[in-house]
């Protein structure tokens, strides 16, 4: 199977000095499903920028789809892996969902109609069509991560990286996301990466985990292995 | 709780959507027109400089609003509301520091203050400058979804940096809304007596810093999340908004309108 993602002993030290991650190694297979598994200030939420392109290691290297993450390759990365944020007000910032959704694909420089098109698919995808000129503020908890969600699928990315994605909602959108997210995969065979720290959750999303405690791998293997 | 109110208050001045769902003649107009009109009617009252000529701008607008169905109580309270507050500061002085004919004098702190007519006409003008303006602005806001006016100010050519800033600048109002109604609801959780103005005014100062704190964090994020979207790179423009005929027509109204206040406000001052 094809590499997605490689992580070679990376680390990661905040301007406060704070060592977010400590000469970490991943790799992770193409249409693989992995959790990132941790308690809060793990590092977790530090790899998924990592591996978006939005920050660079201060030591190793972190390759995605054969391209190494720095300089001119970035803006590749970019278009190639999509990033939800935990919280949706960060990753909403439009004034409809229309223009969020839409955000993406018009920075791609794509023509009028390739771009309505994605956002109709996107949205249809996280079945949020009828929405798009709604205003994120008007929209439930629920509804905001979904809208995140097609924010990041109309850019169609190869590897989809997902931060807590089921934080703060309540049982019924958490098995609703939980379903929409393995449709996901089964239809699109995305690589998906989810920053988790939830056992059950990653049991019912993901098939390889690794643990990440004070910036380091103590553990790896299937999720099952691991729980 | 008077933190509350106060916001509550601001609320209600910051956005009222209710009027933007109405059905009416002025609310169909297509948005990139409204903005050449409001854009329109603000030139003319700046370059006018007569308050008999600014008149039938301030008419124009009451009965834009009338034809609009909103409600015209609300709609001459939002345009009035900060003319008490800023405009009359300044304009005050310029009734007694205008030089011009004595129309009486007012004892002040042991000195006598002379108003004069000049004075009072330049007063004049610039608050019915400033009311003109924010009435066409908060009649623009009252019958166009925000949305719509972006996307309008967009279509127009306007740099896209311009136009994501206006529209992120709308979308936060109500996410920092919420942010301090839990901070203001975590702080009255905590507060067991009632509290004097000193008190008030002092968490109102906390709240305005832990405020800025949080919008700062929340800029980095917002801006990383901008960034994996491809920010940064050329952008294509999506033209959403239609003009009919009609919306041509009332624009070529207004403008015709401006023109002729215009007009005769120089023909007026050449006299």
């Amino acid at each position: 199977m094809e590499t997605a993602i490689e992580v070679d002993s990376v680390k990661y030290l905040y301007h406060d000095g704070t060592l977010a991650l400590d000469y970490i190694s991943i790799e992770i297979k193409r249409g693989q499903r992995v959790a990132i598994l941790g308690p809060n200030g793990a590092g977790k939420s530090t790899l998924l920028l990592l591996l978006a392109g939005l920050i660079e290691p201060s030591h190793g290297c972190v390759k995605v789809l054969g391209l190494q993450a720095r300089g001119k390759a970035i803006a590749e990365i970019r278009r190639q892996v999509g990033i939800v944020f935990q919280h949706p007000d960060d990753q909403l910032f439009c004034p409809t969902v229309w223009e969020d959704v839409s955000f993406g694909p018009l920075n791609m420089g794509l023509s009028e109609t390739e771009v309505e098109g994605r956002v109709k698919e996107a949205l249809d995808i996280v079945g949020m069509t009828g929405y798009e000129s709604k205003a994120p503020h008007h929209l439930s908890l629920g509804q905001k991560r979904r809208a995140a969600i097609a924010s990041v699928l109309a850019m169609k990315p190869q590897i989809l990286l997902l931060d807590e994605p089921t934080a703060n909602l309540d049982p019924r959108s958490r098995i609703e996301l939980i379903r929409f997210l393995n449709k996901l995969h089964e239809t699109k065979r995305i690589t998906m990466i989810l920053a988790l720290n939830d056992m059950d959750l990653a049991l019912a999303l993901s098939d390889r985990a690794y643990v990440l405690e004070k910036g380091k791998i103590v553990a790896e293997g299937t999720t099952r292995e691991i729980a | 709780m008077k933190l509350r109110k106060i916001i509550e208050f601001f609320e209600t001045l910051a956005y009222t959507e209710k009027y933007v769902s109405i059905q009416s003649f002025i609310h169909n107009i297509d948005p990139k027109i409204k903005v050449f009109y409001t854009f329109a009617i603000i030139l003319t009252s700046l370059i006018v400089k007569d308050v008999v000529f600014l008149t039938p701008l301030v008419l124009l607008l009451l009965a834009m609003a009338v034809l609009s169905k909103v409600s015209l109580r609300f709609f001459l309270f939002r345009a009035t509301i900060f003319i008490p507050a800023f405009t009359v500061m300044i304009a005050l002085p310029m009734v007694f520091l205008v030089a011009g004919e004595s129309l009486g004098t007012i004892a002040f702190l042991g000195t006598t203050l002379s108003v004069s007519s000049q004075g009072v006409q330049q007063a004049l003008i610039l608050i019915m400058r400033v009311w003109i303006s924010v009435g066409a602005i908060t009649l623009l806001i009252l019958t166009t979804r925000f949305s719509k006016t972006i996307q309008a100010i967009d279509e127009l050519g306007a740099p896209r940096v311009f136009t994501l800033m206006l529209g992120m600048t709308y979308r936060y109002i109500f996410v920092f809304i919420e942010e301090i109604f839990r901070i203001a609801l975590a702080k009255e959780a905590r507060t067991a007596k009632k509290e004097g103005w000193t008190r008030t005014l002092k968490s109102f100062g906390n709240l305005i810093g832990v405020l800025f704190i949080r919008s700062y964090e929340r800029g980095e994020r917002v801006h990383q999340a901008m960034l994996a979207r491809g920010y940064g790179n050329k952008t294509t423009r999506v033209r959403k908004t239609q003009s009919r005929s009609g919306d041509w027509f009332f624009l070529a109204a207004v403008k015709a309108f401006c023109m002729l206040i215009f007009v005769s406000d120089l023909f007026y001052l050449g006299a």
